[in-house]
């Protein structure tokens, strides 16, 4: 699909958002909100792993697609796998979000400049992709899910307008897309099911994303992590020589993955509020 | 998520991370499945209250293959039965433990305290690597322990690498004070055998270098 289709696809999905309000008597504010316009521009990029696929990404330098990772294996992806059912299965995933993909430890958080690298080859939806093989149910469940897919695709980063649009029109206030909070009206799209991930905005970038660049922000990882694997170690190195912010933390109850969520809200409060 | 359960209802069938060897021994969280519905299984992130699981994650029986097949989990080839109060973990051979709590504790102390002591034998011995090794092992088996970090400094600062020197003395900032945790360092630094300087090059060799050791004409 190509740049064209999918601006197509924001501007129909802008006004079905504009019926659904007017449809639910819902106000529209003539001017985005201070709040939504700062936090759609510039959310993060997120992207979180567990902690032995963290150690390899760091060693590589780079995140890269479930077909590289499985050419790198010599093993090929099971036809079963989401990625290959979504025909996704060459793309790195982020939320424009903090981390919510669920059973991580440890994750990345690029800054939202790294999309205009790939405004051509990218591509965002308005819900987490993956969802729609197991988790979500579709309005028409007899529409073919890639074909849902498709519909749903949009421009990068153009995308965030339609965020900060919905931030004002569905949420009760911004910062509740922000905090996982699900929104007061469940919007245009229609999905039904799952967790927050049904209206987290979803980016796919080709192939590979390298770490070693301008665009990353942040790094989080249990502070055990970092010590016992230098390859992690040498990746932190690196960091504090380009700013680029390190948080460590630790995870007294082994649920690691409540531990980084707390951690990436706070620093997404601390420097984007 | 799913309704509460009973941990006597539930059986274990793996554990939700594939674990590298470096971060060995680990305490894992367990992937557990109904024992009256096999086909129903839950994955963090939960919790536990009062005998119960609580928040899970329920997936049908297939989807855990689906993990399985992008390394999110490891599945074993049998099951065990959960038990409240109970933790798994994963030693330096990958062989799961399922033990109580307090048990756990003190397995997972027992092999950094030996990793640690055995850690300072190598460094003393001049074995960089194995002594690296072996710090590795403590952290992973508590993270609460200073001393595997004081090594790794150490071993930092005689390859000459300041910035890992720096990075293990901020990891251990919110346990020991910078200027307690450089002594510590100091004394693992001295405790390695003195190493003959490497004769310098011929090209390299500055100019005075001996004079005032020449006895004058």
């Amino acid at each position: 699909m190509n740049r064209l289709h999918r601006e197509t696809n924001l501007d129909d999905l802008c006004r079905r958002l504009e019926d659904y309000s007017r449809a639910n008597l819902l106000a529209v504010p003539a001017q985005m909100s201070k709040m939504a316009k700062r936090l759609s521009e510039s959310l993060y990029l997120a992207h979180s792993t567990t902690e032995a696929r963290f150690g390899t990404i760091c060693g590589s330098g780079c995140l890269t697609s479930a077909d590289l990772q499985a050419a790198h294996r010599g093993k090929p992806l099971s036809p079963t796998r989401t990625e290959v059912v979504m025909g996704t299965s060459d793309s790195v995933f982020f939320y424009v979000a903090p981390f919510r993909y669920p059973n991580t430890g440890c994750g990345f958080l690029f800054s939202a400049t790294l999309e205009s690298e790939y405004t051509d080859r990218s591509v965002a939806t308005p819900f987490d992709s993956g969802g729609l093989v197991n988790r979500l149910t579709r309005p028409d469940p007899t529409e073919p899910v890639r074909e849902f897919l498709a519909r749903h695709e949009l421009p990068v980063p153009e995308h965030r307008s339609y965020l900060g649009l919905s931030m004002d029109v569905l949420f009760d206030k911004p910062e509740d897309y922000m905090k996982g909070t699900d929104p007061g009206w469940p919007g245009p799209v229609g999905l039904t099911g799952g967790d927050q991930r049904r209206w987290t905005h979803e980016v796919r970038i080709p192939y590979r994303v390298f770490l070693r660049g301008r665009h990353l922000q942040a790094v989080f990882a249990p502070r055990a992590w970092v010590a016992a694997d230098s390859r992690i170690e040498a990746l932190f190195e690196w960091c504090a020589g380009e700013d680029v912010e390190r948080i460590v933390f630790d995870t007294p109850t082994s649920n690691d993955f409540a531990a980084l969520s707390r951690e990436c809200l706070a620093y997404i409060r601390r420097t984007l509020y | 998520m799913s309704a509460p359960r009973n941990v006597e209802e539930l059986e274990i069938v793996g554990y939700a991370n594939v674990l590298d060897r470096s971060v060995l021994p680990s305490i894992v969280p367990p992937v557990f499945r109904l024992k009256a519905d096999t086909s129903r299984a839950f994955l963090p992130p939960y919790s536990f209250n009062a005998g119960y699981l609580c928040n899970a994650t329920e997936v049908a029986g297939p989807e855990l293959d689906q993990l399985l097949d992008s390394e999110e989990i490891t599945l074993f080839e049998g099951v065990l039965p959960a038990r409240n109060g109970f933790e798994l973990w994963v030693d330096q051979s990958y062989e799961c433990h399922y033990q109580p709590f307090d048990e756990v504790r003190q397995q997972l102390g027992r092999i950094a305290r030996e990793a640690i002591e055995q850690a300072a034998a190598a460094l003393r011995e001049g074995d960089l690597p194995r002594a690296e090794r072996l710090a590795g092992v403590a952290i992973s088996a508590d993270d609460r322990r200073v001393e595997p970090l004081a090594i790794k400094a150490a071993i930092r600062r005689t390859q000459g690498t300041t910035q890992g020197e720096r990075l293990m003395a901020e990891l251990a900032a919110p346990v020991l004070e910078e200027g307690l945790f450089g002594r510590l360092v100091d004394q693992y630094c001295a405790s390695q055998p003195r190493s003959t300087p490497a004769a310098l090059p011929v090209g390299s060799r500055r100019p005075m270098h001996g004079m005032a050791t020449l006895k004058a004409a």
